[in-house]
């Protein structure tokens, strides 16, 4: 009954919790959702990610959404025993210089005007993920200077740095980096210095695209690729394990008929089909709720159809899969 | 590091590899490759290998699915077994390869059935040399056995074998051959015991197994034929041009095009423009003013490319475009469309196809350009957008590039200015196309002024008229363009790269390759659809310069047999027939052609078909009258790949299985004969005694198998006072040979049941001889107590053929027939039943005339004659007699059970029984006594029985008075008989009366002439010299036809014949109904000089010497074939009987044979010489005189016998 409380908390007839004899619970956790020690890497991208260390090489992953390219980048940090990945977010305005730096030009114009003692234009860069994995490479004295002070003393270390979703860059960012990323050299025009990575510390580069757009040529043949299959069963199956602290109520079965159920709704001709992310989502719902897909009890069915919210993307999607479940009466 | 020279080499075919497979690999991934290499290598699994150098090399996910593929093939190369299963299960495996690998299996198969066989045929024959070795060898050593032993045949053999059987032989008598023990008795007994079944099955599977495999064959023939008729375009191989294409856009227009379409567009937002800012904020004497400026980005277009077919030149053309393009810096994605854009493909993704609203959620920034005639963007019966077209608003810049020319513009095009810029398809529009883009607002609908770049071609209807299209292709095109597709023509396929590479050539017009004339060649509807139609291509062809026609096929050869195609696959038969086509049309020598003729024979029909002028050739070829005629072997060359019946292999295959039934049947004859007398059985077993002499021919005829015991030698037997004897002296008379030695107790029980035969049986023909094996004193000394009543004679044991494996511990009987042939053995003592048995059925095998008591040369103690034995007799007899005085026939039953010989006439209703009067072999004489309605049957009359077969007995009747034959009949055993068809009234009404005065029988009642039957006799001794014949016909047929004639003849006969008296008409004048097998039988008759006896033929085949006083038979004789006339010898001793191809004497009285005269004719006629020392013997065909002394033959000559039988007429 707990789960059931703790699920609906919120009725949508105007009653306060109060009323209801329930109060708001503190969050609880739902697992280690984003834990890189939960994450399990196929072998192909295991040896693609040691393949991209060793050639000291930027690793390109491709795969579907929900395939846990994002957290690749984490995984490796974990494992590696390094801080968390720096992350650059890739937008449709991204120039080539916004991964290294930015450069506040309007506060440094405001700046000029009203507040005349302030002239160090160092002031007004901002380093990005790229620019601050090559400061951290160098000795301390060099980079302590430049860099935010959370990050102060760290180096000289190695770093991940992931470059999600390049392909939402416009089309000249990938050309436009290719030698930057390559030498791990950038110049912030603004102050005239240049910082090249101390190569013995040379960060690890992890670009993630969705495929959506094919990348320049020269581009891809600088890049170690992988393109992330859909997980097997058996491995989603191993995924769960990792990553989802099932209740005990949610037995083995229950959990292979959510399995099995789910292999089939990617058969479904969606628009989005469901990833991983979305089927671990989904499975805590399942769980929170008790259901068991392949023996489900009368007026349940409903219930199940509305966690199907979890999985599709859309709202034809959502009907379609509405009507999947139906017929199987 | 990894051994490096072995690596390197290794992963550097492995980069070729992947070339081939279309992957770029440059130095700078072949450098990373050494360097993972140098690091990881040799540490790792090629599995894992593959996981590692992937994301080398390929940069999508298609990529990495070949790079997966292309390793394991590469890999499979290398360790074809221990990859290839993963390669396949990958699916990995091309079809090429898995034909490759079907067929060296098949090879190998072949080979391996090949050495089975051999070795089975070696095996065989090793076994047969080592059967006969032993054979003539007994007492071989045991390890002979065993280095000769077959290792497959023994095994089963020796376990089928009842161990009980494997009795070691006696060691105690050293002087009789030892049995050889061991597997080849065991052997020998199961063949044996299985003979029949062996033979069955050394005959049937063979044969079945050549059945079933080409059954087999059969329908892997004709799902090769079903693959081999669904040949599909996969499957061709493409002509290829060396040198790659050329290059087609290199045009200044074009590159300035290509700037043009790179040229940075304006972006969605805007950046500060710090420098114009600071120069503002200056001017404005510090007051800050921002300047900001639009980021600019790179143009990306997405490119649909209308396309008809798979061969579509004018798709081809944009695609060539949009890829010269794209290597000049452009960001075009290529999609094709076939008429409705809605669904689209990509080629760069294998095909896949992809819907246009999937194409704007991806591209939906890019400018969108259309090749194609936008037909089907409109609704074809309003001419506006259809609704859908409303996708195409999220693709701001758009435009339409249609192949047809500006001059024929019009409401299509007009409708399609609604939605998109409308331009014609050429690379001027292309140039143009980013000003309009930027254009504001571009004129809605603006025909270009020049419209050169796309002139006006006629709407050509691609299945028109061929011929008129010629002409307006030459008028429209130029005479250069129409040369350059006439070019194109010559080769039955249309394809891109050729048809570049044909307007190249020296022999065509310079400077085709130009934008306007690919324009205008692409466009036509055929290079559209990719294919011309065969009769145009004819056309075409011959309006081609015969100086480029050859120059065209030169290059054609040249292409062709550049790019082979690769063996084993499919596409070799289409690559080989273009070639050989072509090299034949390039020059036509007589090479050519029989190459060429040569390969359509192993074509089938589709394939031969495709290229016109394979047709033309075929249908103008020169027919040789010792050719079929043409589409005669037409057919025979097409369905050579059909399903011949009967092929050159099959017929090997045949003759193999033959020869395998043949050797085995001769195998198992050879080991036969030794096989089934060696079975070293306990004697004292009754149950295996009786189980040995099985039949060895069941059907109990002489069969085939007895050939065996043919083969065994004359035995040297001796007599007692060792005299040699032969067997062949008891030829005619069934024999049971038992080889016995005094040493053998079952022996001397034995003897008791050979007496009891021999007793029985002697008087059927039944002959026991005893040959005493081993001590002969011993022997004789012991048959004081055997007391046999048979002959004995002995045989030296080293006279003993290996064949007969005589034992000294149990009796050996052989049951021969009357011909001479062994026909079955029984080893052991035996019960009285088994031998009867045997004797019986090989006693009812003997021909009738080997009951004929020849003087026995056995010397045996000969008890009184023998009576043959009535209880042959037991059972129920029937038939229906025929009685000659009256014409009238009655049915006859006979009932014999333990001496009574009930008799019923059952049509005449009266019946009795019979007293036997006498016996001799086969013949039974018999007194008859009516008990019954005396009134309807003569009482007292005599009754002579012939046994004609197992199941047949001849019935005379004679009426005692007389003596004379008055009635006959053949009786069958348990033959119910019916009522007398014809006679049945006869027999009720007339038969009383009739039969009660036949008691008196001498004054027969002439019966009225019979046309049909007076004819019949008429013919059967119409050629006859014996007025007896003519005699008895006239007193048939007193008043008949042929009456007048018979006197006549008989008149002309009798001058000389006075010593002759007519026979008894009853006796000759009859034509036998009863045997119609031989229609032509006569019944001819003598009478003694001295008038005490008279020979007949009552059945035409016995001769029936009969007391006239008395009519008692005195004795007779059954020949084989039908006696056509009987004489005594003057002196009455010997009579003479005359038949087909021969003459018989035999002496009066006892009737036996004392010669026997072969002759070349029917004799028909006989005179004996005055002193009866010679016989002319007469017929038809010829005459020959016989010197009854020593046997000689004579011939006459036709003249001479006349002369000769006038001289010997008046002889008394």
């Amino acid at each position: 009954m707990s789960t059931e409380q703790g699920f609906s908390l919120y009725a949508g007839d105007g009653r306060p919790l109060a009323e209801r004899g329930l109060s708001l619970p503190p969050f609880e956790p739902t697992g280690a959702l984003d834990d890189p020690a939960g994450y399990i890497a196929g072998a192909g991208l295991r040896d693609a990610v040691n393949v991209a260390l060793m050639l000291g090489q930027p690793l390109l992953v491709t795969g579907e959404p929900g395939t846990g390219k994002t957290q690749l980048a984490a995984s490796v940090a974990h494992e590696l025993g390094l801080p968390a990945p720096l992350v650059f977010h890739a937008k449709t305005t991204s120039a080539a210089r916004d991964l290294f730096y930015r450069y506040d030009a309007l506060g440094h114009f405001h700046d000029a005007h009203f507040r005349p003692d302030r002239t160090d234009v160092e002031q007004y860069v901002t380093y990005e993920a790229l620019g601050l994995a090559i400061l951290l490479s160098l000795a301390p004295e060099a980079a302590d200077p430049y860099l935010p002070a959370h990050l102060r003393g760290r180096g000289p270390t190695r770093s991940v740095v992931l470059l999600d979703e390049i392909d939402k860059a416009p089309r000249d960012l990938p050309n436009d980096v290719l030698n930057e990323i390559e030498s791990l050299t950038f110049t912030v025009k603004e102050t005239g210095r240049t910082f090249a990575a101390e190569q013995s510390f040379r960060p690890v580069v992890i670009l993630t695209s969705n495929s959506e757009k094919n990348l320049p040529d020269a581009f891809l043949r600088r890049c170690v690729f992988y393109h992330i299959p859909f997980p097997t069963t058996d491995e989603l199956r191993a995924i769960v394990r990792r990553r989802l602290r099932l209740s005990g109520a949610f037995t083995e079965e229950m959990l292979a008929g959510a399995l099995a159920h789910f292999e089939k709704i990617r058969e479904l001709a969606l628009k989005k089909k469901p990833a991983t992310a979305e089927l671990l989502a989904w499975l805590r719902v399942l769980d929170r709720r008790q259901l068991d897909v392949n023996n489900l009890r009368p007026g349940e069915r409903e219930a199940l159809a509305l966690t199907y919210a979890v999985l599709a993307k859309s709202r034809e999607d959502r009907d379609l899969l509405a009507r999947n479940l139906s017929p199987a009466r | 590091m990894p051994p490096a020279g072995s690596d390197q080499l290794l992963f550097g075919a492995l980069v070729a590899h992947l070339r081939q497979r279309g992957f770029v690999v440059g130095v700078d991934q072949y450098l990373r490759l050494q360097v993972l290499l140098a690091r990881v290598g040799g540490r790792c699994t090629p599995a894992q290998l593959k996981t590692l150098l992937c994301p080398l090399f390929a940069t999508s996910a298609r990529q990495q699915a070949q790079f997966y593929q292309a390793f394991d093939e590469h890999f499979a190369l290398f360790h074809p077994d221990e990859n290839g299963a993963a390669a396949d299960a990958t699916g990995g495996g091309t079809p090429q390869a898995a034909t490759f690998k079907a067929a060296r299996r098949a090879r190998r198969a072949w080979r391996a059935y090949l050495l089975a066989a051999l070795v089975l045929a070696v095996g065989v024959a090793l076994a047969i040399v080592a059967w006969r070795r032993q054979s003539t060898t007994p007492p071989s050593p045991p390890t002979d056995n065993t280095a000769v032993e077959p290792p497959a045949a023994d095994a089963p053999a020796t376990a089928e074998t009842p161990p009980e059987l494997q009795v070691p032989a006696p060691a105690s008598s050293p002087d009789t051959p030892a049995p050889p023990a061991g597997w080849r008795d065991l052997i020998a007994s199961y063949i044996a015991r299985h003979k029949l079944a062996l033979q069955v099955a050394a005959v049937a599977a063979p044969l079945l197994l050549f059945l079933v495999y080409e059954w087999y064959r059969f329908r892997r023939r004709r799902l090769l034929l079903q693959r081999e008729r669904e040949k599909t375009p996969p499957y061709a191989w493409p002509v290829r041009v060396e040198g790659g294409a050329p290059k087609l856009f290199d045009s200044e227009q074009f590159y300035n095009a290509a700037r043009l379409l790179r040229r940075r567009q304006v972006a969605e937002h805007f950046h500060l423009d710090v420098e114009a800012t600071i120069a503002a904020t200056i001017d404005a004497l510090g007051f800050p003013v921002f300047r900001f400026r639009p980021a600019s980005r790179v143009p990306e277009y997405i490119v649909l490319i209308e396309r008809a077919s798979y061969r579509d030149h004018q798709a081809r053309l944009f695609d060539e475009q949009a890829r010269a393009l794209e290597a000049e810096g452009l960001h075009a994605t290529r999609y094709f469309y076939d008429g409705d854009p809605r669904v689209c493909y990509d080629e760069q993704e294998g095909g896949q196809s992809v819907h246009l609203f999937e194409l704007e959620n991806k591209y939906g920034g890019h400018r969108l350009l259309v090749f194609g005639s936008g037909d089907e963007l409109l609704d074809p019966v309003t001419g506006q957008p259809e609704d859908w077209t409303s996708v195409f608003a999220h693709w701001p810049e758009r435009a339409v590039l249609t192949p047809e020319s500006p001059a024929r513009w019009g409401v299509r095009e007009q409708a399609l200015a609604q939605l998109f810029l409308v331009l014609p398809a050429t690379m001027n529009s292309l140039r143009a196309l980013v000003d309009l883009f930027e254009a504001a607002a571009p004129d809605p609908y603006a025909p270009p002024a020049e419209q050169s770049a796309l002139a006006a071609l006629p709407r050509l209807d691609a299945d028109a008229d061929a011929a008129a299209q010629i002409e307006v292709l030459r008028r429209t095109l130029g005479p250069e363009v129409f040369q350059w597709l006439c070019a194109a023509a010559v080769y039955p396929e249309l394809q891109w790269d050729l048809t570049l590479y044909l307007a190249t050539l020296d022999c065509m017009p310079r400077g085709l390759l130009t934008e306007e004339n690919l324009l205008k060649l692409v466009r036509l509807p055929w290079l559209r659809r990719g294919a011309l139609p065969d009769e145009l291509r004819w056309h075409l062809i011959r309006a081609l310069e015969p100086a480029r026609e050859r120059g065209v096929r030169a290059a054609l050869v040249a292409a062709l047999e550049q790019h082979p195609a690769p063996p084993q696959t499919f596409a070799q038969d289409e690559y080989r027939l273009n070639l050989f086509a072509q090299r034949w049309l390039h020059s036509r020598t007589r090479k050519h052609l029989q190459q060429l003729l040569r390969l359509m024979k192993r074509l089938p029909r589709s394939l031969a078909l495709r290229d016109y002028t394979l047709l033309r050739f075929l249908e103008t070829a020169k027919t040789s009258p010792l050719d079929f005629v043409l589409p005669g072997r037409l057919r025979a060359l097409f369905y050579q790949r059909g399903l011949p019946p009967f092929g050159l292999r099959t017929g090997a295959r045949l003759a193999l299985t033959l020869a395998l039934v043949a050797g085995l049947t001769v195998a198992l004859r050879a080991l036969t004969p030794r096989a089934s007398d060696n079975a070293n059985k306990p004697p004292t077993e009754d149950a295996t005694a009786k189980a040995t002499p099985t039949p060895l021919g069941t059907d109990g005829g002489p069969v085939a198998t007895n050939a065996s015991f043919e083969s065994i030698p004359d035995l040297n037997l001796l007599t007692l006072t060792g005299q040699p004897y032969s067997l062949s002296r008891l030829r005619g008379r069934v024999v049971l040979l038992n080889f016995w030695a005094a040493s053998c107790a079952d022996c001397v029980a034995q003897t008791a049941k050979l007496n009891a035969l021999n007793r029985d049986y002697q008087a059927r023909g039944l002959a026991v001889v005893g040959v005493i094996t081993g001590d002969t004193a011993e022997a004789l000394a012991a048959q004081q107590g055997m007391k046999p009543n048979y002959g004995l004679l002995r045989i030296d044991d080293a006279d003993v053929p290996a064949e007969l494996r005589l034992g000294t511990s149990r009796p050996v009987t052989y049951a021969i027939d009357s011909e001479g042939r062994f026909r079955q053995q029984f080893v052991g003592s035996q019960d009285r039943a088994t031998l009867e048995a045997t004797v019986q059925r090989l006693l009812a095998e003997v021909p009738l005339v080997a009951a004929n008591p020849t003087p026995t040369p056995t010397p045996k103690p000969t008890p009184t004659p023998a009576l043959d034995d009535p209880a042959a007799l037991k059972g129920v007899w029937g038939g229906t007699a025929h009685q000659y005085n009256n014409d009238s026939y009655w049915t006859v039953k006979l009932t014999v059970s333990n001496g009574a010989y009930k008799i019923d006439y059952p049509s005449l209703g009266c019946g009795g029984y019979w007293t036997l009067t006498g016996r001799r072999p086969n013949v039974f004489n018999f007194k008859e006594k009516i008990t019954y309605n005396p009134p309807g049957c003569v009482d007292n009359g005599t009754v002579v029985l012939i046994r004609r077969g197992a199941n047949q007995l001849y019935f005379s009747f004679s009426s005692l008075p007389s003596g004379q034959e008055t009635s006959s009949a053949t009786l069958t055993r348990n033959l119910v008989p019916a009522a007398p068809k014809t006679a049945r009234a006869d027999a009720m009404t007339g038969g009383n009366q009739n039969t009660a005065p036949g008691t008196g029988n001498q004054n027969i009642t002439r019966g009225a002439a019979d046309p049909a039957s007076e004819l019949t006799f008429w013919e059967s001794i119409r050629n006859s010299n014996d007025p007896e014949d003519y005699q008895a016909f006239l007193d048939k047929y007193p008043q008949g036809t042929f009456a007048a004639l018979a006197r006549r003849r008989l008149q002309t006969l009798r001058q000389g014949t006075k010593t002759e008296q007519a026979a008894p008409p009853s006796e000759s004048a009859k034509s036998e109904p009863l045997k119609p097998q031989t229609p032509t039988v006569t019944r001819v008759g003598a009478f003694s000089p001295d008038g005490r006896l008279a020979a007949s033929t009552p059945d035409g085949y016995t001769v029936v010497l009969t007391d006239v006083k008395s009519g008692q038979v005195v004795a007779q004789d059954l020949q084989l074939t039908p006696i056509n006339t009987l004489l005594f010898s003057p002196d009455g001793k010997i009579l003479a009987a005359g038949g087909a191809n021969r003459v018989l004497l035999f002496t009066v009285l006892e009737l036996k044979l004392v010669r026997r005269f072969s002759i070349s004719f029917h004799a028909t006629s006989l005179r004996f010489s005055h002193d009866g020392s010679k016989l002319v013997a007469a017929g038809p065909q010829g005459a020959v005189e016989l010197n009854v002394a020593d046997g000689s033959v004579k011939p006459l000559s036709p003249g001479k016998e006349k002369g000769k039988d006038k001289k010997d007429l008046p002889l008394p």
